[in-house]
């Protein structure tokens, strides 16, 4: 399994907590460099106030004692490592305008015997030259600020450590970044197990429906009960899909039932006008008619049949080309003197079918073109894709979607009866298979109809 | 000739099949309860049940069913108003011998029950490589076949419908039934496909010579006879 499962992804809860997750992290982020800033800000202010107080203490030549925390130093007294340290270090704000090679005035301050230097270029008040610098810098492995000043003939220099200060700045952001690390991990651990619930009752509900387009109305989702919306959707598909299949039984059994009902009659009129004594054509004229009503009932029953239900059951792979082959045998001796059966094999494809309801299938187009027409008659086979085409008049192109439908077998102007059935039976067919049924005009004349499966 | 029991419910066409068959030579008994049928079936001995698949009570599959559960194996034809596939399966799953769809004519009831009548009491040819009848005789084979020792070239589907035909000498055979066996179809293709094949069938075997051998009984039904 990858880290990301594909279907996680099209998660539409996983997509909403992912989301909020990245916003949260970026938030987070902002926080953090608010309060770092503000806290670094406080701690410096803090700093540069004892800083003060500690130069003022120097001045006034009483400094306290502060431990190891703070380190002083005045005038000869300065050692030099200090003063590298103080040199390496990192100038914080100039407190004196035109300041900046402060250190170089030290360097000349320390290395000049004279003590009575005065700062002759400098801004300052002569003689009372009292000025400061903050340095952050290091020492003996500890970080400090410090102020260096001077009242114009001695240095002295005053320097905090800040390193636990540092800690505790660290300490907050790391405190910041680690629980934004852990609810974000805890975010998306707890949406993926959201995630892994919900899509197996997604994957469940998608498995219902696609079972039920197959036609497979007993399928259910079966979810425990819950209240979530996921839930609900499948509980309301089941209560749904469990009335779908009751009417569907109740139509089916209603079929069956007038199928029934209508062909018992009809074999009774048949076995009386069978038993007659009296055989004449009107006789053999209304039994030739029995059986057309009978062969109507079949060919309804079948499209209802059809329609309302998929079994796979029959459903294997079949050769296109054989398989014609074998149609163009039996139907070929069938036409009329006048008319041609063409055969014409591209490749040879296999599908999956219905061997039996095709053969049917095609043998009604076949009919069909025999009854409306040309002479010649081609049965197809390519691509996927197989049936009948013919050279005559066709039907205007219009009209294509409309001669596929049941209803156009009510149309009286049809003539012949069941030629519309027949189509519907076709498409009915194609359906059942999931297959297309293609109606094209040729040119210059007559129309072909297609199967073509996927 | 034969002892039949009739089991349908509907009077009229139980009398009618009765009297027709009873015309034949057979003995028939009429019921029109499923229940009583099943009683005269496991009590009686009969050559061949024609049962209404759908009657009240103990309806045709369910007492066929009960009657194979009980190891008895007398031809069952089923007679039905349900033309479907999968209810066509259904039957012969229950184990009927042939089942047949509602309205019918006579005379396919008629080859129906010869052709069971005759499985029941002759042995079928078996699986020789080689059918003979008369002066006419087929190689199973090499699909051959040979009248007064002249040799008839034959489209696979007219060898298939002459190896039926001679499997099934004397008797009559219907167009449903040709285009059952033969072409392994349950429905009307709704062109004369037997008819044109078995007049392409006699072109071939029969008109050349003096004896026709097929011959063609009341429009939907055949005889084949050397």
């Amino acid at each position: 399994m990858s880290l990301m499962p594909k279907f996680l992804i099209r998660q539409s809860y996983f997509r909403l907590v992912a989301s909020l997750s990245g916003v949260f992290l970026v938030f987070q982020g902002l926080v953090w460099v608010l309060v770092s800033s503000i806290i670094e800000e406080t701690l410096w202010e803090a700093n540069i106030a004892e800083l003060y107080s500690l130069t003022l203490e120097l001045e006034r030549g009483h400094l306290h004692d502060h431990g190891g925390d703070v380190l002083w130093g005045v005038g000869d007294n300065i050692d030099p490592s200090i003063r590298r340290a103080f040199m390496d270090g990192k100038c914080e704000g100039s407190f004196l305008p035109g300041f900046v090679h402060v250190f170089e005035l030290y360097e000349a301050v320390f290395h000049v015997e004279d003590e009575d230097l005065q700062f002759e270029d400098s801004d300052e008040e002569e003689g009372s030259l009292a000025w400061g610098e903050i340095f952050e810098f290091a020492y003996e492995g500890e970080s400090y600020i410090g102020e260096m000043s001077s009242d114009g003939q001695t240095l002295q220099y005053v320097a905090v450590k800040i390193d636990h200060q540092r800690e505790r700045i660290e300490a907050v952001s790391a405190g910041i970044f680690f629980t934004t690390i852990v609810t974000f991990v805890s975010l998306v651990a707890i949406s993926y197990v959201i995630a892994l619930s919900s899509q197996r009752k997604v994957t469940k509900i998608q498995t219902v429906l696609s079972l039920l387009s197959d036609g497979n109305l007993s399928a259910r989702c079966d979810l425990p009960p819950n209240n979530d919306d996921l839930s609900s959707i499948a509980r309301r598909l089941d209560d749904a899909l469990e009335r779908l299949e009751v009417v569907t039984e109740q139509t089916r059994l209603f079929g069956k039932n007038l199928a029934h009902d209508l062909r018992t009659p009809l074999a009774r009129l048949r076995a009386s006008l069978e038993g007659s004594e009296k055989r004449h054509d009107d006789l053999t004229a209304a039994l030739t008619e029995v059986d057309r009503i009978a062969s109507i009932i079949d060919a309804m029953m079948r499209i209802a049949r059809l329609q309302s239900e998929v079994s796979a059951a029959s459903v294997t792979p079949l050769s296109l080309s054989s398989f014609a082959q074998r149609l163009y045998e039996t139907y070929e001796p069938v036409l009329p003197e006048r008319k041609t059966l063409l055969l014409e094999v591209d490749g040879d494809w296999v599908i999956r079918a219905d061997e039996v309801l095709l053969e049917q299938a095609i043998a009604n187009l076949l009919q069909n073109a025999i009854v409306h027409g040309g002479d010649y008659i081609t049965l197809f086979t390519s691509n996927g894709v197989i049936g009948i085409s013919d050279d005559g008049p066709g039907v205007l192109e219009d009209q294509f979607d409309e001669i596929i439908k049941p209803s156009v077998r009510l149309d009286p102007s049809r003539g012949e009866d069941g030629a519309g059935l027949g189509l519907a039976f076709v498409k009915a067919v194609a359906d059942h298979h999931g297959a297309r049924l293609v109606v094209e005009a040729l040119t210059p004349r007559g129309i072909k109809f297609s199967l073509q499966f996927d | 000739m034969a002892r039949i029991l009739l089991l349908e419910d509907d009077a009229q066409l139980r009398k009618w099949v009765a009297k027709g068959l009873g015309e034949k030579g057979h003995t028939v008994d009429t019921f029109f309860s499923g229940a009583h049928a099943l009683t005269a079936a496991t009590q009686e001995t009969y050559d061949l049940l024609i049962l209404d698949r759908m009657v009240p009570d103990v309806d045709g599959l369910k007492l066929l069913k009960t009657l194979r559960a009980m190891g008895d194996k007398t031809a069952v034809l089923l007679v039905t108003a349900l033309s479907g596939a999968d209810e066509r399966v259904e039957g012969f799953e229950a184990g009927c011998d042939d089942y047949m769809v509602k309205p019918f004519a006579f005379i396919e009831l008629l080859a129906r029950v010869g052709m069971l009548l005759g499985r029941s009491s002759e042995k079928a040819s078996g699986t020789a490589a080689r059918l003979a009848a008369g002066e006419l005789s087929i190689d199973l084979l090499s699909r051959e076949c040979f009248r007064q020792g002249q040799k008839i070239r034959l489209t696979s589907t007219e060898f298939k419908l002459l190896e039926y035909l001679m499997r099934n000498p004397k008797r009559l055979v219907t167009r449903t039934m040709l285009l059952e066996k033969v072409w392994g179809l349950n429905f009307d293709p709704t062109t004369s496909v037997v008819e044109t094949h078995i007049s392409r069938l006699r072109s071939k075997i029969d008109n050349p010579f003096e004896h026709k051998m097929i011959e063609t009984l009341r429009g939907d039904g055949y005889v084949f006879d050397a």
